[in-house]
């Protein structure tokens, strides 16, 4: 029992990672007024950008950067979108969105289908916990971690986390401050872009290769988790922890019947959506979203 | 006038970008450009039978884009129809099954649209009365339909002997009946109930009183209510009317075109249907040409893609289409604010 707990933990730390540099990702973005929806697509881009010049340069160096370049245009495509154009933000994201699926479903069928050999990754940590558990640790891992902390403390003890968050709460007074929230925006989008590129990467390097559609979600669990967290970096990295708790007891579960009936596995799936939904109706708490959200 | 000229230099420099990522696009799939363009017509527009074609795929997105128009028009974006979409067609499927013949027709429907209406009304309430944006709780309300339906066709839906997610077909007496039927050709009476639902939406929104409160609230909902609209109302009320109209899609997707239900049963719809709204722009009539656009998009994506040309290319063009024409229409702030 004790020992089925500790490998539930480790996986949940492990399982964490991509949701957490998601609601990161969210996190720079919506902070600095500009609503996201989009990470999903950032995710996909950036995991098979990683597979297609992975299986060509055999270089996990070349994969990692070209991989984080993707995410972060497609990132500076909705900056240029919503901010120069003035395209509603949900509208770009969605567009976003679909392109990503447009463009990596092409990619998929027409370089991807016959690749031989293995996908050049960073190697992981192994550490055996059980007989049967071998728990395996990324740097990627580790980073989704620490990051939140970091931008926690930056966001509150920096001069540009001041900005950041200066023109997420009122874009028009951060422009009397002499802060341009066009530039500020810029930067924080680029932010958005290297830490869903780096969840996307997490995917890609895990599964080996790249499947079409393979980030599942995640996208949304990660702003999911930035909702749940009140826009806060270490509350949503809590939530983050919950819902991948619920995805760790999704698999523990698994066929497992409890009190005569068995737990679908869609049902720890669709936790997370619900809580938020819950969150959002204003059960846990007021909502604590950026004052200026969605605001030119 | 510098800064409209400005703006113009702006969006023209965005389109031949776009046009420009589409050719290079076009140009990797190995088959020459003017044969892809070639064949999306013959296989949308080149035969009765593929015009037919798009008309079906038109359908549920005529009908779906009326849903998000309503919504739009009262200033929210039901990024959500497609989840309402999915548990209309569940709901109309498991009442069918139970109840076949014209009964279980009337029934299905009524029960898809109150399914459709009941997904859509937490994220009104909560947009409404919390606060919380219906984009949001709309993008999490679709998950959890999915997962829902999907246990369901696994599960408790599960047709005997399937070896995939999905339900026992429905028997012909709970199909939609056509209202024209030959060799080639068939037009469901789903496209004309779709048409219908354009012009009385259309009627609706410019001639009643709860039509003009709706659009009231969605150019400046501070300003109705101060003119006496109760804004809180409209939204829920705006919301759960486009949830039914998605709910109602579904219901006939299931009773016309599919006459069964099964994992993943909606193909990314949601999109599909905000970018035909957005495409009809301010006029409920623009929704006929946008959906058959739209259907046209999906009838001849499908055909390219049997001569080796990745169905991906179709989502390439919606997006783009999408960021265009939101670039031209749908600009929040003053072209002067810059």
């Amino acid at each position: 029992m004790i020992n089925a707990l500790i490998v539930l933990f480790a996986e949940a730390l492990v399982r964490t990672a991509p949701y957490a540099l998601a609601a990161m990702g969210g996190w720079s973005s919506e902070r600095s007024g500009v609503m996201n929806i989009a990470l999903e697509g950032k995710m996909l881009t950036a995991a098979c950008v990683y597979a297609l010049v992975g299986f060509t340069t055999h270089s996990f160096l070349f994969a990692l950067l070209a991989a984080l370049l993707s995410s972060i245009l497609l990132s500076l495509l909705h900056w240029l979108v919503t901010q120069t154009y003035k395209v509603d933000q949900i509208i770009s994201g969605m567009a976003i969105n679909v392109l990503a699926a447009g463009a990596t479903g092409f990619i998929a069928v027409r370089y991807l289908q016959e690749t031989s050999g293995t996908l050049p990754v960073i190697p992981t940590v192994a550490v055996r916990i059980s007989s049967d558990y071998i728990w395996h640790i990324s740097p990627y891992v580790m980073l989704a971690w620490v990051l939140p902390f970091v931008l926690a403390w930056y966001v509150r003890r920096t001069r540009g986390g001041l900005r950041l968050s200066a023109v997420g709460n009122d874009p028009d007074k951060a422009r009397l401050i002499g802060v341009a929230p066009k530039t500020v925006r810029a930067v924080a989008l680029i932010a958005t872009g290297v830490f869903t590129g780096v969840a996307g990467v997490l995917f890609v390097s895990n599964a080996g290769r790249f499947t079409e559609d393979m980030t599942a979600g995640s996208g949304f669990i990660g702003l999911a988790a930035l909702i749940l967290g009140g826009w806060r970096p270490l509350p949503a990295l809590l939530a983050a922890f919950a819902f991948a708790v619920f995805d760790a007891m999704q698999t523990i579960f698994q066929g497992v019947h409890l009190f005569g009936i068995t737990i679908p596995s869609q049902f720890w799936q669709s936790l997370p959506y619900v809580v938020t939904v819950v969150a959002l109706a204003g059960f846990l708490g007021r909502s604590r979203a950026p004052a200026g959200l969605g605001k030119a | 006038m510098t800064v409209t000229l400005k703006h113009s230099a702006k969006l023209v420099a965005l389109v031949i970008g776009c046009l420009a990522v589409l050719f290079i696009a076009l140009l990797l799939t190995g088959v020459p450009p003017s044969q892809t363009v070639k064949d999306f017509f013959v296989g949308s527009l080149g035969s009765m039978d593929a015009i037919g074609g798009t008309l079906q795929e038109a359908t549920p997105l005529l009908i779906l884009g009326a849903g998000v128009f309503l919504a739009l028009r009262a200033g929210l974006f039901n990024i959500g129809i497609d989840g309402q979409f999915t548990m209309g067609a569940v709901v109309a499927t498991a009442i069918s099954l139970k109840v076949p013949g014209a009964l279980g027709i009337v029934l299905a429907v009524i029960g898809g649209m109150a399914a459709g209406a009941a997904w859509a009304l937490p994220a009104g309430l909560i947009r409404a009365y919390r606060g919380g944006h219906e984009v949001i709780t709309t993008i999490m309300l679709n998950n959890v339909a999915g997962l829902l339906t999907g246990w369901l066709v696994s599960g408790p839906m599960i047709a005997p002997r399937a070896d995939a997610p999905m339900t026992a077909e429905l028997a012909p007496s709970s199909y939609l009946p056509d209202v024209m039927h030959t060799a080639q050709w068939r037009v469901s009476s789903a496209l004309v109930v779709g048409v219908l639902i354009v012009f009385a939406l259309g009627y609706w929104l410019k001639r009643t009183v709860a039509g003009y409160e709706l659009q009231a609230v969605g150019a400046n909902a501070r300003a109705a209510e101060f003119a006496g609209v109760n804004s809180k109302r409209v939204i829920v009320r705006a919301m759960a009317a486009s949830g039914a109209i998605g709910g109602l899609a579904g219901a006939f997707q299931v009773l016309a075109f599919t006459h069964q239900f099964y994992e993943h049963y909606s193909p990314g719809y949601g999109f599909d249907a905000l970018g035909v709204a957005l495409l009809a722009a301010g006029a409920p009539i623009m929704l006929l040409p946008a959906a058959f656009f739209f259907g046209m998009l999906s009838k001849g994506g499908t055909f390219i893609a049997i001569n080796g040309v990745p169905k991906g290319i179709t989502y390439l063009v919606l997006g783009v289409l999408i960021i265009v024409t939101a670039a031209i229409r749908y600009r929040k702030a003053k072209v002067a604010h810059d």
